[in-house]
């Protein structure tokens, strides 16, 4: 090609100019991912074209009380974009179909033990309605965040919290199929009534009623899902699994706790990146921790009765509890904030 | 799966609950003014499983292209489509980004379940359709010969005076009623405008020897098919009460015409003055995808519910006869304050225009006579200038005030709380009525550069080449010498608001002042 004006060239270190990568070349997260999210902060010169009846625009400063000088700099340590991310989703997928499919063949739906059929119909089917509701705080919380960066894992956690309620819903249906007398149609009298998920209940529908998007995250990532959720899914139902013939479960409960672990990390990251910009954010997450902290303790412990309900108990609730508090208060610490003290409520 | 997928899908979606320990507003964020019936119509039966499957297969075909071209380096893409793309690409793929952003917000003030679950499907489409565009912009500035432009390409979308055309759209369509986002968004433009946008545009980049472009547009189509049944059972939804009829007819008047000019505008330029080599022209692919099919058929089998043809319908008609047009002649005009290479028309597509839109050379062929003697440097003759300078923008939909055609124009101003406001249409000038301070309170073009000289203006964009003085834009593909700022300096051209030039002397100024 001659009609151009410059050589025909190949510029193979031809950056985007307007991208401050973290590291020393820009990695393909970032340069798929950054400004696509605009603002008066980064390029739009002209200001908001259209603020909403209530008078905010687009994006506006006060969806939270978290601060930065600039939402940019924040980086997902997993750094998922699309692609990436649905290989992941898929692959976690097909390893739930693949268990699933397994225990069909080989009849192994047939081992559950009948109380493990009961807390699988009641107690585990009765979580959907958890991820759902999470799924509707994250829906919320994408669309308020202040830059694409940040907002991007918040996108992909609403998903995974969709993702898992479908997953258990679709599971119990399969489990149906396999066991002639298993049904789910309790689960959602369990969710409104027992009084094992009141708490857990309370906590999403105060979720649901918060308006700061960034209070949202930290109260579901670094306090629910970090001190709740875990006693549920992890210290009962996959601890209790293998005890009670089913192989199957856990496998769903690691797909769901591996995007849980992706979503603190990002969380965390998101929480350090914010005290590195603006020092009061470590003053606004201590009192969010202060708040929500007690609520999800009590959430925690209304799980207690299921750790009773068994013959077989490999793990107590005390036991299990100090490990997770513990965990949680180091990670806390590890923010350099502080771990609120923890009553033990009397059941 | 063997299960039954409606079975299985009713158990899905049977999952929300009334909520005890907060309000029923306080879980819905927002009211909409629209009514909602508990049970809405089924957009259709995904499973976010088979999502990520499918997804996951639609990548790997796509991205295998992508790799393909890259490694191999053997096409010959048409220069003009390759410069143009700086433009078109990176405002692409921000318009996408802020529709994803939207999903959220309506699945939480939408209650149907139905639509909730299509409108989160929609979310993480929207996400990587951005993302395609930015790998196909990526690739491009990695692989054309000129990728300056390419390398400022979300910074440009952000602060480029024709990118305000796009984010004024997408900033209407994300703060307006949640419900009337969907009318908007997904009926009027996703739906109104798949065909010409995604199977015309795609045509174009493979004509045009682009093939990544051309793939990325397939692949996103076969994502759009969902987005319109999303649109279109959130209507039947609302069309199960009456009350919704007036409030849908004033969001189908409003959107046809937003979703014209903020959109169709565009998309007409590019297939008319971005292909070197022309088939169908813009004019007939509107006639054919938007006013037969879409207002023909689609939108025609709303009559029985009361839906009347949107009131600006005939002012879309007669703006699409010259809209393309019209937009060359201020894309082109005011080349210095964009960020790629322009190709001017030759004797050959001036014949085809005349054919194709009769009439074309008597009210274009001096603009394009004028921009062809004005493209060398050493002449220091800027089109801009000579033609009568910059044009006033529209309050609403950030286009030059020159629409239909600059000869003809339907511009307008108002006086409000002390300001001019210029209008490029009676139906934008409606909608601003309708709803002022919807429109208001950004700066204009002119409020950040009046009085300015031009070639602060394009230091001050940013449009420069890396060494700091060589500009972006060039008037033609291969010029004798480069463009630099101090060309521009010499031309001497400062800024002027049109609308400062006639204050006080007559409502504002008029249009036809600021044109050939």
């Amino acid at each position: 090609m001659t009609n151009t004006g410059v050589e025909r060239r190949r510029p193979p270190n031809v950056e985007f100019r307007y991208l401050t990568p973290a590291g020393r070349r820009p990695t393909q997260y970032e340069e798929v991912t950054l400004h696509t999210q605009w603002s008066p902060r980064n390029f739009a010169a002209q200001g908001w074209f259209s603020p909403g009846s209530n008078g905010r625009p687009m994006w506006s400063e006060d969806s939270t009380r978290l601060r930065a000088l600039d939402w940019w700099a924040y980086r997902d340590p997993a750094q998922l974009w699309f692609r990436p991310y649905v290989e992941l989703q898929a692959r976690q997928e097909e390893a739930i179909e693949l268990a699933v499919e397994g225990a069909k063949q080989s009849g192994l739906f047939a081992e559950f033990a009948p109380v493990w059929r009961r807390i699988l119909s009641h107690y585990y089917a009765a979580y959907r309605y958890v991820e759902y509701g999470l799924f509707l705080c994250f829906c919320y919380v994408q669309r308020e965040a202040l830059s694409d960066v940040v907002a991007t894992p918040l996108v992909f956690e609403g998903l995974d919290k969709d993702r898992h309620a479908q997953a258990i819903a679709l599971y119990c249906m399969d489990l149906e199929e396999s066991l002639p007398d298993f049904s789910d149609r309790a689960a959602e009298r369990v969710w409104l009534e027992d009084p094992v998920y009141q708490p857990t209940r309370e906590y999403i529908e105060r979720l649901l009623a918060c308006r700061d998007w960034g209070e949202i995250t930290i109260a579901v990532n670094l306090i629910f899902e970090a001190l709740a959720a875990p006693m549920f899914g992890q210290e009962f139902l996959a601890r209790f699994a293998a005890h009670h013939g089913d192989s199957v479960t856990p496998v769903i409960l690691a797909t769901a706790e591996a995007d849980r672990r992706r979503s603190r990390g990002a969380t965390v990251e998101l929480l350090r990146f914010l005290m590195r910009e603006d020092p009061a954010n470590a003053t606004v997450a201590q009192q969010w921790l202060s708040q929500w902290t007690p609520l999800a303790a009590r959430a925690a412990h209304a799980f207690a009765p299921l750790f009773e309900m068994t013959d077989e108990k490999p793990v107590n609730f005390i036991e299990a509890w100090q490990r997770v508090s513990a965990a949680w208060a180091a990670q806390i610490q590890q923010l350099g904030l502080e771990a609120p003290r923890i009553e033990v409520m009397p059941q | 799966m063997a299960r039954s997928l409606t079975k299985a899908y009713e158990r899905v979606k049977n999952i929300d609950w009334e909520p005890s320990y907060i309000s029923a507003a306080d879980k819905y964020v927002e009211a909409t003014r629209f009514y909602l019936p508990k049970k809405a119509l089924d957009p259709f039966k995904t499973f976010i499983r088979e999502y990520f499957l499918m997804e996951r297969e639609k990548e790997s075909r796509h991205y295998a292209l992508l790799e393909a071209a890259s490694r191999l380096q053997g096409s010959n893409p048409e220069p003009r489509w390759m410069e143009g793309m700086k433009f078109a690409l990176s405002n692409l793929s921000a318009i996408e980004y802020s529709a994803g952003r939207q999903m959220g917000r309506m699945a939480r003030v939408v209650a149907p379940m139905e639509l909730r679950q299509g409108y989160m499907m929609q979310v993480l489409d929207e996400m990587r359709h951005t993302q395609l565009e930015l790998n196909a912009l990526r690739h491009h500035m990695r692989s054309w010969q000129d990728p300056s432009g390419y390398d400022i390409a979300l910074k440009a979308a952000g602060n480029s005076v024709g990118a305000g055309i796009f984010r004024a759209l997408a900033e209407d369509f994300s703060t307006c009623d949640a419900v009337e986002t969907s009318l908007g968004l997904q009926v009027l433009i996703e739906t109104a405008y798949s065909n010409i946008f995604f199977v015309g545009l795609s045509s174009a980049a493979a004509q045009s020897g682009d093939q990544v472009m051309a793939s990325t547009m397939l692949t996103i189509q076969s994502d759009e098919s969902r987005h319109m049944a999303n649109g279109y059972a959130t209507l039947m939804t609302l069309l199960q009460d009456d009350r919704n009829i007036p409030l849908i007819q004033e969001a189908f008047d409003k959107w046809s015409w937003r979703g014209h000019m903020g959109f169709e505008v565009g998309l007409s330029l590019f297939a008319d003055y971005f292909v070197k080599h022309k088939t169908e022209s813009a004019r007939e692919m509107s006639q054919r995808w938007l006013l037969d099919d879409f207002y023909g058929g689609f939108y025609k089998k709303l009559a029985k519910y009361g839906i009347k043809e949107p009131r600006w319908l005939p002012d879309v008609i007669r703006n699409s006869e010259w809209a393309s047009h019209t937009a060359a002649v201020y894309l082109f005009g005011a080349w210095p304050v964009f960020y790629h290479r322009y190709d001017p028309i030759d004797e050959r597509e001036m014949e085809w225009f005349e054919k194709k839109y009769p009439g074309w050379y008597s009210h274009y062929g001096k603009f394009w006579e004028a921009y062809q003697q004005m493209t060398d440097a050493d002449a220091g003759m800027l089109v801009t200038k000579e033609l009568g300078g910059l044009p006033a923008f529209c309050q609403v939909c950030q286009l030059p005030w020159i629409f239909p055609r600059p000869d003809a124009s339907t511009g307008s101003t108002i006086e409000r709380e002390g300001r001019t406001i210029a209008f490029c249409s009676p139906a934008c000038k409606s909608i601003f009525e309708n709803d002022p301070n919807h429109y208001s309170g950004f700066k204009t073009f002119y409020d950040l550069y009046d009085g300015w000289d031009l070639a602060d203006v394009i230091v001050d964009l940013g449009y420069v080449r890396e060494d700091g003085k060589t500009l972006m834009a060039q008037p033609v593909l291969e010029p004798r010498r480069m463009w630099t700022v101090d060309d521009i300096r010499r031309c001497r051209y400062e800024v002027t608001s049109p609308l400062r030039k006639t204050a006080g002397v007559s409502a504002g100024g008029s249009p036809h002042s600021a044109v050939p």
